[in-house]
């Protein structure tokens, strides 16, 4: 009798203990246990046990609640994904200061307590939570009463630089964060020499209706997250709410190239919605320079989303495999999965991503051409590519490798003519530039496609929130992991308590009242 | 006390920007008359005449690649003819790339070797024709670098061309001895706005520290060394390499 096949995956935990994993095609067809979690109940909340198993070629979460019995949740469409993710893991960094001690256990001490295994990679500030769209599939609950002070800001900015020294990404969220009242005070603020980027995630009507505005956040250097479901598609509104999204996007992304602000896709994705336009997203990053990268974020069912979005079938989601199984189906082979890693900083669970780089003929992921090893070093613990001693030494491998092996790697010709080409862009040899500025130059040749699955209460694991990297900063000086934030600390927020307030919702103007975007030619 | 360069007739190749601009400037403030030489850059070298014409000093400057042995030639006759010789030479004119081996193209070699090393060649060769025949002495003054006497983590084709130029000044310094003509290569080490601003930063860190005077150097630091050096009180000093690096 012939074996079955079996792929195996090793994977060194944070003991130096080698443990390996062998998926075979057994697995495939039956239930098989992978190991002990701790979850919470999808309708109570309440930290309860759960476990991980493999079946169909997928992994589920199962638990059983005493009050609200079994449920069962889909963690990871691809079990041979999530068992090579594994192998990802790697020992987090951590801030110079925590906020908060262990008390209780993990998550109910954030702020960061000690037991949390990662420092702050993405610092969120919340600085409103007005905002003037009503998304069924939004994550967060705007009861639109509150805006951050220019002193709580401010405190907030020293207090990360306390914590963290430098930081590579400082994002201003919210709400929709362009509806501050005093929001480029806010931009000049956090325009610090210890932070190298601002970003902010925006639904873009701001952007698509005042094309000053997007001048001045050229003017600041400031980067746009700009949230992006698909770019044309009637069934958006289920995901958005009422209002022409397509238009009120496409005038944003006009008005941003015009301006030249440096722009990432943010794409919510939500099974049998708008999965079908991955592709199309995907083709959006690498037909324009200004947008630097792409974001798909499987959609989590939690905050406001969780009570519009129903319903929905925790065991049918689109989780990260899924997605980057749909990026290969829907750009028809161009970029395959082992183009694609998860992020070691993060838990593999919840960041994948790949580099592309842009040669004369087209994109070539990082992965083929790089040196996976010397590649996860080069973006542990961040998730952004600076030109600093790891990373020159994986590209100097990566050079020699393309060097001495022309032949074997398919278009090493044409990356090593793009590399010489970004290492004189990034190395001029009349000018001084600072790390920044190298890094903006770089941006002209690489773009990064990330995705980042948030956690509802279905698929909430405690050892993935320790490891979470992506922080929402409070004025009292507390990091909150986010979807710890969301799920257990956000409806207790005091920012955000009193009587709910109120914002003109954009779409449901326009319905009423004939409001309309300004057209392109406008 | 004299100015170091008192009467002194200097070219400098290469005057326009960082080193070759202060050793113009410092040279000129140390009494020297002072030509120099630029690729591209007009206006800087049109700011380098109006620095040193508001310090009450002299300069001229001409538009003439190291490489082009004729303008070369061309040029030191005029000066020669104008000032009746010229005493000191500085080969200063020098680029690099940042590039390893696996990017290094042989163009990429032979533009660095022939800038570096035969313009200095090329230089030497116009300004020697005169300063043996007059047979009053006189120096010749090369730039090296840190990267060709000390093994670095540096470009291999700079760092080759910055060695070639030791060798030359020593075989140099031999030749001409019997004119009375000394020769000297000068090396520094990292420079504020020097070949530093292409080193990335974490390289940068390990310089300095590894320096013993935890900083990196200025050019106005480099240029009075050298104006040190090609005066006459350093009159017992010949085929030397000397090394400005903060103590490595």
């Amino acid at each position: 009798m012939t074996p079955p096949e079996s792929e195996t995956c090793g994977v060194t935990d944070a003991r130096n203990v080698h443990r390996t994993f062998t998926f075979t095609d057994d697995a495939a067809n039956r239930e098989v246990f992978h190991s002990f979690s701790r979850t919470t109940c999808g309708e109570c909340a309440k930290l309860i046990d759960g476990m991980r198993v493999i079946r169909d070629g997928q992994v589920f979460l199962k638990k059983n609640c005493p009050q609200h019995g079994k449920q069962e949740a889909l963690i990871s469409g691809d079990a041979k994904w999530f068992l090579r993710s594994l192998q990802f893991t790697s020992k987090g960094s951590q801030p110079h200061v925590y906020s908060t001690e262990v008390k209780d256990g993990c998550p109910t001490d954030c702020g960061l307590c000690p037991d949390h295994e990662q420092h702050s990679c993405l610092p969120i500030i919340e600085i409103t939570n007005h905002c003037n769209l009503e998304c069924p599939i939004c994550i967060v609950q705007n009861r639109h009463n509150y805006e951050m002070t220019v002193d709580e800001f401010r405190g907030i900015i020293d207090g990360l630089i306390e914590k963290e020294g430098t930081l590579d990404t400082v994002n201003l969220s919210g709400g929709e964060p362009t509806m501050h009242s005093q929001f480029m005070e806010l931009l000049d603020i956090a325009n610090r020499p210890e932070i190298s980027r601002v970003s902010i995630s925006t639904n873009g009507l701001k952007c698509a209706t005042d094309y000053a505005f997007c001048e001045a956040l050229a003017e600041r250097n400031t980067y746009v997250n700009l949230q992006l479901d698909a770019l044309d598609l009637p069934g958006l509104q289920s995901l958005r709410g009422s209002g022409d999204h397509a238009t009120l996007k496409k005038k944003a992304l006009l008005n941003l190239e015009k301006a030249g602000v440096r722009t990432t896709i943010v794409s919510t994705v939500a099974k049998g919605v708008n999965d079908h336009q991955i592709g199309e997203c995907v083709k959006l990053l690498l037909e324009n320079d200004f947008i630097l990268s792409l974001m798909f974020q499987p959609a989590a069912y939690t905050g406001y989303g969780g009570r519009h979005f129903l319903p929905h079938d925790p065991k049918n989601t689109i989780t990260i495999p899924d997605v980057v199984r749909e990026i290969e189906t829907q750009t028809e082979g161009q970029f395959v999965q082992s183009d694609f890693m998860p992020l070691p900083c993060s838990h593999p669970g919840c960041f994948g991503l790949t580099y592309l780089l842009k040669t004369e003929d087209g994109y070539v992921p990082f992965p083929r051409f790089l040196d996976l090893d010397r590649y996860i070093d080069a973006v542990e613990n961040r998730g952004t590519m600076r030109p600093d001693a790891r990373l020159e030494g994986a590209m100097r491998d990566a050079i020699d490798d393309l060097w001495t092996s022309q032949d074997a790697i398919p278009d090493s010709e044409k990356i090593l003519k793009t590399l010489k080409g970004a290492i004189r862009l990034m190395y001029p040899e009349d000018e001084a530039l600072k790390i920044e500025e190298r890094v903006r130059r770089g941006e002209g040749v690489v773009k990064t496609i990330f995705m980042h699955a948030f956690m509802d209460l279905h698929t909430f694991e405690v050892d993935r929130i320790k490891k979470c990297c992506t922080h929402y900063a409070m004025p009292d000086g507390r990091l909150m992991p986010g979807c710890a934030y969301n799920l257990f600390y956000r409806d207790k927020d005091p920012r955000y308590g009193g009587e709910i307030g109120s914002t003109e919702i954009w779409g449901a103007a326009e319905e009423s009242q004939g409001t309309r975007l300004p057209t392109a030619a406008e | 006390m004299q100015p170091l360069l008192s009467g002194k007739r200097v070219l400098v190749t290469g005057g326009s920007r960082g080193l070759g601009r202060a050793i113009c400037q410092v040279f000129a403030r140390q009494g020297a008359r002072v030509a120099f030489t630029y690729n591209k850059n007009e206006a800087a070298a049109a700011e380098v005449l109006e620095t040193i014409a508001a310090e009450g000093g002299q300069a001229l400057a001409e538009r003439c690649s190291v490489l082009d042995a004729k303008g070369t030639a061309a040029l030191v006759k005029r000066l020669e003819a104008d000032w009746g010789g010229i005493d000191v030479l500085v080969n200063n004119a020098g680029i690099t790339q940042n590039l390893p081996l696996a990017l290094l193209e042989e163009e990429d070699w032979d533009l660095v070797m022939d800038t570096n090393v035969k313009g200095a060649f090329l230089s030497s060769r116009a300004v020697l024709r005169g300063m043996i025949r007059r047979k009053e002495g006189g120096v010749i003054l090369t730039m090296g670098s840190l990267a060709g006497v000390r093994m670095l983590e540096a470009p291999i084709h700079y760092c080759a061309s910055k060695a070639a130029l030791v060798g030359f000044s020593y075989a140099l310094a031999k030749e001409v001895a019997r004119y009375k003509i000394r020769v000297h290569c000068l090396a520094p080490g990292l420079l504020e706005g020097g070949v530093g601003i292409k080193v990335p930063d974490h390289r940068l860190k390990d310089y300095l520290d590894n320096c013993a005077l935890g900083r990196l150097g200025t050019f106005e630091e480099v240029a009075e060394l050298a104006a040190l050096m090609a005066s006459d009180r350093a009159s017992y000093l010949s085929g030397e390499v000397v090394v400005a690096d903060g103590g490595l």
